[in-house]
């Protein structure tokens, strides 16, 4: 035998029957060789190869066309100001600092394997700190610096949500919250002699003063489900808005105090039903504490069918039966999914409805599209943010009329009857986009399909 | 005077304001920085002219009205434009050259109409071409033909620098072959429909491979075929250039069924590209994509024409990668260092060899980091691409690779052949060698461009000197042979 035998190795998910139109680059071709790396990541910037494959994928720059909102366009820019050959203008630069949804998707798709979030969350801090903030973010600031929330609203209130009968489930693990901090301060009871089984949920800004619907929703489920859980009392914002955009020196103050205040109670698990919120624990504060935060993470959409797979729990959607599901299809929230990895549970909690059917749209997963409201696109280019998410409700509808071509699903209906997500964020910017464009089409959250249903014991059947 | 000349700048601000939208109109200094210039990751200096010349706007038409109203002011205001799309040339030919406004037409990204019976699609110039072949998919159809750059690169940029070699052009024939007609926006800002055949002064066959002189392109209708239902891809090593040709040649020339895609390659570029790479030194791939009898003729006839020559076949696996990763190990050169250097030659097939013999003993000794490989293109040519990986920290090596690449330019042109890609850093070749095709050019963009504001510097114009090109080439190669 000559020398040709190369290997017996066998490539993934090989898809060779017509032209390679879909996808960009392939994270899983194994056989190519790796790029060059470079030890400082803030500098990642440096390995770009202007190849311009993240620009097919940026929502911003499909909307804008501009070529300094998608990643490799931002590139340059930094490349240029790296070697001096442009000024940095605090006032004309800030476009190109933030007009970025950071959603990542630029990353899955590069072929050097740039951390684009990681180079461009630095490139805000860089901006800031040379003076480059716009006003709408200095706003923000101040809110949160003065109130401990984005919203100019007095942190006394920030549990007025659960409060005078609007969510009793919530005012009663408030209750609990309050009373495992008064016994922890007393010294009645030690942190490490907490139940192991509790576990406190972190409402989040939004939620708390903005979404009430959201944190309603997650105590009624969780107490329905049977759920050993507190409100933490005296949370404050965890500062994913200001990490988000690069305002780090007060969020790091907020990130201590929040960590202090649950190791303090000798809490061993933290839920979430804010999708940033969980991903700015899962990130920054991990990364803070060197991964040793001392008590677990857990998106609502992780510990739900965990909990409910351990207690032989399932869920019937109240308003539709098995045998006429509910059509959905899923939204993955950027900071639930490429930030945190989280893709698989919240589609086993979908599974675990009775009544309620998912469908996929075109892009998902790792290649999800971003809903437009992140990275503080919204707040500060609010019109870009709807039509980004008008794009994100076109494809739902199209989803939907891709699977009534299906043989297998011809009973299905044309339209999606609701687009569902876990994220607070993308759920309003849906919401405010579906308002305008797509009246029909309700936008929720998960939880809010949860709260409509029967907990039920699988032996109950 | 200086309050004079804002007052104008801001007057033509506003009118094209008026005529596209704010939004889609600017003068902010970074974007201008982005968008001028193509996607090369060449050092900034090593495109001089880029500093000299920067853009006063980059403008987004939204359609043909839009791009035309845009070029006749700028034609009221005497404004320099330039045209452009993806900018994955990486020939600068992107380059504001002139300074003025840059029209960018990936705005104007709509598939206007597709007939499935016809098979052919209209859509707007500035459409992706990932776009294009997802919306003509949906429909059964596929484009006949798209470069590999297609997931990252636009329609317009394709049909006006030739759209000779890619996917698809051994089978069905260049990107000429497959339009049936362009709306042209000229730059007095009137509209041509040209179509094959359709008489008047500017032809279908002048504006493919114009690079925009006569104006910017806004609308294309292209024939497209049918998806296919049965893919094949045969790959072979070979030991020596001659066999790996004469294979190559009989795969490109089978009437059976003709390739989709045909390559080949050293093993230097397999090398650059993959961890695990086929043994011998020359590889040839080809995929076949048509009806299932069909490739499966195509199949036997490969591996009759291999077995003749000494072939040996490689891995299934491998193919398979290679396929799926077309478009991505060109790119892969580039993630391996700092500078990748490239020049691309259009050649004969029967005179690959001839090339190969003049380009090897120059990479003998690997004098620096190298590569080849070839493309199938139409008409019996084939697209060679010589690499260089480098670094513009190494000077010496920089350019004396660039040197090695213009002598292998003067060889093809000196044997009738020529160069595949021509943008602006290049265009002296046109003016050294191909005088016939500049006169005829010139004449045309003196009727139609008179002041030689559109897409200036591009084929009839060159913006680099020769005698210093020729200098620096002489002097890089001799330092760099010394060092």
């Amino acid at each position: 035998m000559e020398e040709n035998k190369m290997s017996d190795k066998k490539s993934k998910d090989l898809i060779t029957t017509g032209p390679p139109s879909g996808g960009l680059f392939s994270p899983q071709q194994e056989n190519l060789i790796k790029p060059l790396t470079t030890e400082d990541m803030t500098q990642d910037y440096l390995r770009c190869i202007q190849c311009g494959y993240c620009r097919d994928v940026c929502r911003v720059f499909n909307v804008t066309f501009r070529e300094t909102d998608y990643a490799g366009g931002r590139n340059r820019i930094l490349k240029s100001l790296n070697k001096k050959e442009i000024p940095f203008d605090p006032e004309t630069i800030q476009d190109v600092v933030y007009r970025c949804m950071l959603c990542g998707n630029c990353a899955e798709v590069c072929p050097v394997g740039i951390d684009t979030v990681h180079v461009f969350r630095n490139f805000r801090v860089r901006a800031v700190n040379g003076g480059a903030m716009p006003e709408k973010l200095k706003k923000v600031r101040d809110s949160v610096v003065e109130f401990a929330n984005p919203f100019m609203e007095e942190g006394t209130k920030r549990h007025d949500w659960c409060k005078g009968n609007a969510c009793d489930e919530g005012y009663v693990a408030w209750e609990r919250g309050v009373g495992l901090y008064r016994k922890i301060k007393s010294g009645e009871l030690k942190p490490d002699e907490v139940s192991p089984n509790l576990v406190a949920y972190f409402i989040g800004c939004t939620s708390a003063f903005r979404n009430n619907e959201l944190s309603s929703a997650t105590c009624r489920v969780l107490d329905a489900m049977g759920a050993d859980f507190i409100v933490i009392p005296e949370e404050k914002c965890c500062g994913s808005v200001l990490f988000r955009t690069g305002v780090d020196d007060v969020a790091t103050e907020l990130m201590k105090y929040n960590i202090d205040l649950i190791r303090k109670a000798g809490i061993k698990e933290v839920i979430f039903s804010c999708a940033g919120c969980f991903s700015t624990f899962s990130n920054e504060y991990q990364e803070y504490t060197h991964h040793n935060l001392g008590f677990k993470l857990s998106h609502v959409t992780q510990f739900i069918p965990r909990f409910a797979k351990e207690h032989g729990l399932y869920f019937k959607y109240k308003l539709r039966s098995k045998e006429d599901p509910l059509k959905i299809t899923y939204h993955d929230p950027c900071h639930l999914a490429r930030y945190c990895d989280v893709y698989e549970e919240p589609r086993d909690l979908i599974s675990m409805i009775e009544g309620i059917s998912l469908s996929e749209m075109q892009y998902n997963k790792k290649m999800s599209h971003c809903c437009g409201a992140g990275g503080g696109v919204r707040a500060l280019y609010g019109d870009e943010a709807t039509s980004i998410a008008d794009s994100r409700l076109d494809e739902t509808v199209e989803c939907w009329d891709e699977i009534n071509e299906d043989r297998l699903l011809e009973a299905v209906e044309t339209k999606a009857e609701s687009l569902v997500s876990a994220c607070v964020f993308c759920k309003n910017n849906l919401s405010n986009a579906a308002s305008q464009f797509k009246p029909d089409l309700p936008v929720q959250d998960i939880l809010q399909i949860l709260e409509n249903c029967d907990v039920k014991r699988k032996d109950e059947k | 005077m200086s309050q004079k000349k804002i007052t104008e700048f801001e007057k033509y601000t506003n009118e094209l304001k008026e005529i596209v939208s704010p939004s889609h109109v600017t003068t902010d200094p970074y974007e201008i920085e982005a968008a001028t210039g193509d996607l090369s990751i060449l050092p900034k200096y090593h495109y001089k002219f880029k500093e000299e010349h920067i853009a006063t706007h980059i403008v987004r038409p939204n359609n043909t009205d839009q791009f035309s109203a845009v070029m006749k002011l700028c034609k009221d205001y005497m404004l320099p434009v330039t045209v452009r799309a993806a900018g994955t040339s990486c020939y600068s030919a992107s380059t504001p050259t002139k300074g003025g406004v840059v029209i960018d037409v990936r705005r104007m990204n709509k598939v206007l109409e597709i007939d499935s019976e016809k098979m052919t699609v209209k859509c707007q110039a500035g459409i992706s071409w990932l776009k294009l072949i997802q919306a003509l998919r949906a429909k059964g159809l596929a484009p006949k033909c798209y470069p590999t750059s297609y997931k990252s690169s636009c329609l317009s940029g394709f049909v006006v620098t030739s759209g000779a070699a890619g996917i698809g052009q051994i089978k069905f024939g260049s990107i000429y072959d497959a339009l049936n007609a362009v709306t042209l926006v000229k730059p007095d800002g009137s509209v041509s429909r040209i179509q094959k055949n359709s008489g008047g002064e500017i032809t279908l066959a002048d504006i493919t491979g114009s690079f925009g002189i006569f104006g910017g392109i806004s609308e294309v209708e292209l024939n497209v075929t049918t998806l296919k239902t049965s893919m094949e891809l045969v790959g072979y090593g070979f030991h020596t250039m001659e066999q790996a040709s004469e294979f190559y040649r009989l795969l490109k020339s089978n009437s059976i069924d003709k390739p989709f895609y045909l390559s080949l390659s050293d093993k230097k570029f397999e090398g650059f590209s993959h961890v695990t790479i086929p043994s011998r030194p020359f590889f040839v791939y080809a995929v076949f994509y048509d009806d299932p009898e069909v490739t499966a003729k195509a199949l036997a006839f490969s591996k009759e024409s291999a077995d003749k020559l000494g072939g040996l076949e490689i891995d299934k696996w491998y193919l398979e990668e290679k396929w799926r990763d077309v478009a991505d190990v060109e790119l892969n050169l580039g993630r391996l260092c700092n500078n990748p250097i490239f020049q691309e030659y259009w050649i004969s097939d029967e005179k690959l060899e001839a090339f190969y013999e003049e380009y090897a003993p120059k990479v003998k000794d690997d004098k620096y980091r190298n590569a080849m490989y070839i493309m199938g293109g139409s008409n019996g040519k084939s697209r060679i691409k010589l690499f260089g990986l480098s670094d513009i920290e190494k000077s010496l090596e920089f350019f004396g690779i660039k040197a090695n690449l213009h002598k292998m330019a003067q060889w093809s042109y000196k044997n009738g052949e020529g160069i595949y890609s021509c943008g602006v850093v290049n265009t002296f070749y046109y003016h050294l060698f191909n005088q016939e095709k500049v006169q005829h050019m010139q004449k045309l963009n003196n009727s139609v461009d008179p002041d030689d504001r559109v897409n200036s510097y591009r084929i009839i114009k060159t913006k680099m000197r020769l005698w210093r090109i020729k200098l620096l080439f002489i002097v890089a190669q001799t330092l760099f042979r010394w060092a």
